[in-house]
């Protein structure tokens, strides 16, 4: 026995546990290792040690206002909406009431709140205060939508099956909670090139955000929310662009197998169809709910089992896995699942020769799957005897095919494409914790392939790598380098377009291993990793179109410097390209011009500032991914520009390039550090370098050309109350010039040129005032006596920001709340300049940047980016996608 | 609202003084998932907040079924969100995990902190471990749980906890082993 082996068994035979594992004659051999091998013993002992030692660490002190809020979030969720109360009220009305709330009360336990059609919306801040009705077969038309206050009511009989219609109050907590819309993409699917379908938020769990379906009918241009549910949605299968189907489980947070409710659409789930420019459409890359939600994702049955797989190769005939856990929870069988009703019933149509781990139909009879034949097999377990089976005539009768090598913890995925061709991909998933989606990778991968409809499978053997078994799948080539390189993420699917088209989604898992997207030209025989940036993890991917002209979708996260952005990301050229489709991104902070239409701003994605470019005065961005947590930025020509931003990296890694940031520093160092730091760039902003490390809050930055260039910082040492720093040598070096203001908070500053500037500052008094300086910051005197504040609740707005910008010493704009102010003779006096009458009047100005007297931009507080091109006479509002 | 109505000889499927029944199993066991969890993912204000949705997700499903053993089923549901949490959101501790990161000149932690013994290598290396492999580590030797309620907390079958902890063993031994040598040569 090796040391490597007896490593692995210490633990166990620490424990006095090893029973299971060896018999006596190895027990035997490991104790005589142990009185030769030092290293071994040694190790043996630090178990025992590292075991006490975990067993007393030290308690975390708990804030004393914790358990308070605690309590006070338990009381709400007691209070909101229990379904014993609904009960309750039943009681009261009659016997058959009686007994269609309890039927009520047991579904509302087994479905948990599904949200469904909702005739009213409630309004930005409310998209999902709305009620939930579930019906079998109503048509949309018809579809019951409940108001607020008739949750008390008796249940209607459910259409068909007559089971009461289950009728649910959302938790009002999720109202407020949830995450943007398309800020978390969990699944993808596309029924063409233009109709696909996102699963978003916490749908493979149950989470405070909910799920939701979003959805498109233009290829991706536009989503709108369709559907919405407090619990998980763990898979949508789209047939076509009308009939889908989505898998509802209800597990709070426990583990073991979930009842599973089928929801249904035959309509694409889209109440009327859509065209872009409808109204309550989006601009391009927008999301919006519609004016309701969808009424046409109706509950048609259910399943006790804990459905996965699913897939319907028709309205009627349906597949799916099916889990089930006894009580116990520790010998979960799976089944093979079908309906034949469009998912209203689900049978159990598994063999008795083995066991399903994976399963793929491609038409009503023909289909394959993976399976165990251990009597007594358990998911998730050791199996002994796999193979892959086949059946011509819808499952009744299955015939083993191919026989596997003995797996131990694997992972299984059957494609197919016709009833011709068909892949498996097996994996081991001894690394991987499948509930936690948390795997370290694997270390080896088999891949079968069939073209004669599974007379026949051979195994693709692109080449071997060392210390692999010999029939591994697992030399990969990188797209670029073209170097052999190693599967190190965990398959996540396996997925074929046509004989030769094919993707494998890959989890990178936890640490710095690598994820992305494999794709194959050949049938398998050769893989390239596509979508493989560092920091990639892809979870699905989905194709739309014809496979000549397939988009690729693809749902993953990408690691950045405050941890992950999920994203959904197209491409059109088979993975050499990306484009970022969800979450949106949005400039609307900041914005600097060099001209009417070459400029920068500073978005938000996912929270982190990032920084866009355009060269159509605004119309359309593009996100440059080189940085994060941008807070100003001044560009002198269309390549150099710089930003004061964090660039995370407290030790080092000063050399940004696009893509390979994101590995190289820890983000919980980095997330508290504010803008400190100035970055350059020479080439529009794709790349920053590192020029300056400040010491944080760095609040506004311009430069007038290569090398000289003022900042605002608000915390310098020696220096209390902000500061004005210059630089004359590109960034490189910073002096103190000035304190602006005393203490006075500073709410905005511009200089048309280092000698001229403006201050927003807060007084002490409440008030803000505006003062100027003619010489580069050394003193500075009110201009007049402006009140914004006054000014401001005098014309009925709220203060939130201030935006100041002068293009010339004596031209500028001043904004704030719906307020805007020009003036032309360097401050003395104002006019107050009519927002045009097509903006809505509670419109609060954020930011305000003039590069002419005629060109202006100007952001506000509700991320809306607006242009003038004539001096403020007329604005635009600009796509904020 | 006291008492079920069973009179009509509808059996009652839960008491309806749950909330009573719920708010003592809250009061009795919230240090301690507080605690597990803080552990767990190393950040207060995270923490707190994995505390509070498991409180609600486990209201939600005491709602359906009393749990036969409150704590480990609350250790489930605890680890189901964090891990969840962990796995989707902004809180993976995405720590250099081989030498091979050092190497290409990245920075990793240790440039940051110092040590500051034994037990900082521990709770380093713990840090270091997959999320799944530390909750095992944690559920077992910090709050004590069996063979059998480590399995039903982890929601799988006792076989595969077993294996799981003894993986977890091995590679926290492994990390503890690496990280010491870094630390203390």
């Amino acid at each position: 026995m090796n040391c490597e082996r007896v490593r692995q068994l210490l633990p166990r035979y620490a424990d006095d546990d090893l029973d299971e594992d060896l018999d006596d004659s190895e027990v035997e051999a490991l104790s005589q290792h142990l009185q030769v091998c030092d290293d071994c013993r040694e190790r043996l002992t630090l178990d025992r040690q590292l075991a006490q030692a975990l067993s007393s660490l030290p308690e975390p002190a708990l804030a004393p206002n914790a358990p308070d809020a605690w309590r006070a979030r338990l009381r709400q969720e007691m209070a909101s909406g229990t379904r014993g109360r609904t009960w309750h009220r039943a009681t009261a009305t009659s016997a058959n009431a009686l007994a269609a709330a309890i039927g009520l009360v047991l579904i509302g336990c087994v479905l948990g709140v599904v949200v469904l059609a909702s005739g009213s919306f409630l309004g930005s801040g409310a998209r999902r205060a709305t009620l939930a009705a579930t019906a079998a077969t109503t048509p949309p038309a018809a579809a019951r939508t409940v108001p607020a206050d008739t949750s008390t009511s008796a249940p209607p009989a459910f259409p068909g099956t007559g089971r009461p219609l289950s009728i649910t109050r959302v938790q009002p907590a999720m109202v407020t909670t949830g995450a943007p819309l398309g800020a978390s993409p969990e699944k993808v699917t596309f029924a063409d090139a233009r109709h696909g379908w996102v699963l978003d938020g916490d749908c493979t769990w149950p989470g405070a955000n909910g799920c939701s379906v979003l959805a498109t009918a233009d290829g991706g241009a536009t989503w709108a929310e369709q559907f919405h549910t407090t619990l998980a949605v763990p898979e949508i299968f789209v047939l076509d662009d009308s009939h889908g189907w989505l898998l509802v489980s209800n597990c709070p947070g426990a583990a073991g197998a979930c009842p599973t409710e089928i929801l249904r659409t035959t309509d694409g789930g889209w109440p009327a169809r859509p065209s872009v420019g409808q109204p309550g459409m989006v601009a391009p890359g927008g999301v919006q709910a519609l004016g309701g939600l969808s009424q046409t994702w109706l509950q048609v049955g259910s399943a006790k089992e804990d459905l996965s797989d699913l897939q319907f190769l028709n309205p009627l005939d349906g597949w799916a896995l099916g889990r089930a856990c006894p009580p116990s929870r520790d010998d979960c069988t799976m089944k093979v699942m079908q309906s034949t009703d469009g998912g209203a019933t689900w049978n159990d149509a598994t063999s008795k020769q083995f066991t399903p781990v994976a399963l793929r139909l491609v038409d009503p009879f023909n289909g394959w799957a993976v399976g165990c034949s251990d009597p007594g097999y358990v998911v998730g377990g050791d199996c002994r005897d796999p193979a892959i089976w086949g059946t011509r005539d819808s499952g009744r009768t299955w015939l083993g095919q191919l026989n596997l090598p003995p797996q131990y913890a694997f992972a299984a995925f059957v494609a197919a494409i016709d009833r011709m061709h068909a892949w498996v991909l097996l994996s081991d998933t001894a690394a991987c914790d499948e509930n936690a989606g948390d795997c370290r990778g694997i270390t080896w991968g088999l891949l079968y392939h069939t073209s004669d409809g599974g007379w026949t499978w051979e195994s693709v053997r692109a080449g071997t790598e060392a210390g692999t078994p010999a029939d591994a799948w697992i030399h990969l080539r990188d797209a670029r380098s073209l170097q052999p390189t190693v599967l190190t993420g965990a398959p996540a699917g396996l997925r074929f377009a046509s004989p030769d088209l094919g993707w494998i989604p890959v989890r990178a898992g936890s640490g710095n291993l690598r994820g992305g997207l494999l794709l194959t030209k050949d049938g398998g025989t050769s893989w390239f990793f596509v979508a493989g940036e560092p920091g990639w993890s892809v979870d699905d991917v989905a194709v739309g179109g014809s496979v000549s002209g397939a988009v690729t979708w693809a749902v993953g996260t990408r690691r950045v410097t405050s941890g992950q952005v999920p994203f959904l990301v197209k491409s059109t050229d088979l993975g050499q390209r990306w484009q970022q489709v969800l979450p949106v991104v949005t400039p609307i902070t900041t914005v600097d011009f060099l001209n009417p239409v070459r400029g920068w701003g500073i978005g938000s994605e996912a929270g982190a500032g990032r920084i866009f470019s355009t060269t159509d005065g605004g119309q359309t961005w593009t996100m440059l991914v080189g940085l994060q947590n941008a807070a100003a930025l001044s560009f002198v020509d269309p390549l150099h520009g710089w930003v004061a931003g964090d660039d995370g990296s407290p030790g080092g890694g000063t050399v940004w390039s696009p893509g390979a940031q994101d590995l190289s520093f820890d983000p919980w160092t980095a997330a508290a550090l504010g803008a400190r730091n100035v970055l350059e760039t020479d080439d529009g902003g794709h790349g920053w370098r590192t020029v300056y490390r400040g010491w944080g809050q760095i609040v506004w930055l311009r430069f007038f050309d290569r090398v000289h260039g003022l900042l605002v910082t608000l915390s310098a040492p020696d220096h209390p109350g902000p500061g004005l720093l210059a630089t004359s040598d590109g960034g490189a070096t910073w002096s103190w010039k000035a304190g602006i203001s005393g203490v006075a908070p500073v709410l905005a500053v511009d200089f048309p040129n280092p000698r001229d500037g403006w201050v927003a500052v807060r007084t002490d008094a409440g008030t803000v005032e505006l003062r100027t300086t003619d010489n580069g910051g050394l003193s500075w005197t009110t201009v007049g006596d402006v009140d914004l504040w006054t000014f401001a609740v005098s014309h009925g707005g709220a203060v939130a920001a201030v935006g100041l910008s002068f293009d010339t010493p004596r031209d500028g704009w001043l904004g704030f709340a719906n307020v805007l102010l020009r003036t032309t003779d360097g401050g003395r006096t104002w006019s107050e300049f009519d927002l045009p009458d097509n903006l809505p009047r509670s419109i609060d100005v954020a930011s305000v940047r003039a590069v002419s007297e005629r060109a202006a931009w100007l952001t506000t507080t509700d991320r809306r980016l607006l242009e003038t091109d004539d001096g403020g006479a007329t604005w635009r509002d600009l796509p904020t996608g | 609202m006291a008492g079920v109505a069973t009179t009509d000889g509808v059996p009652s499927k839960r008491p309806m003084d749950a909330d009573a029944a719920f708010s003592a199993i809250f009061e009795r066991h919230h240090a301690l998932i507080y605690h597990y969890l803080r552990t767990l993912v190393a950040d207060d204000a995270v923490a707190e907040d994995l505390t509070r949705d498991s409180f609600v997700r486990a209201w939600r499903s005491f709602e359906c079924e009393e749990p036969r053993n409150p704590k480990t089923w609350l250790y489930a549901i605890a680890t189901t969100a964090a891990l969840s949490a962990m796995r989707r959101r902004r809180l993976l501790r995405w720590l250099p995990v081989r030498a091979e990161h050092d190497a290409r000149g990245m920075p990793s932690t240790a440039d940051l902190e110092p040590l500051v013994g034994e037990r900082a290598v521990l709770v380093r290396a713990l840090n270091r471990l997959p999320a799944a492999e530390a909750a095992c580590l944690l559920l077992r030797f910090q709050h004590g749980l069996s063979d059998a309620e480590l399995a039903e907390a982890l929601g799988v079958p006792v076989p595969t906890a077993k294996r799981r902890l003894c993986r977890a063993r091995v590679a926290i031994r492994e990390a503890y082993i690496r990280l010491r040598e870094d630390a203390f040569g």
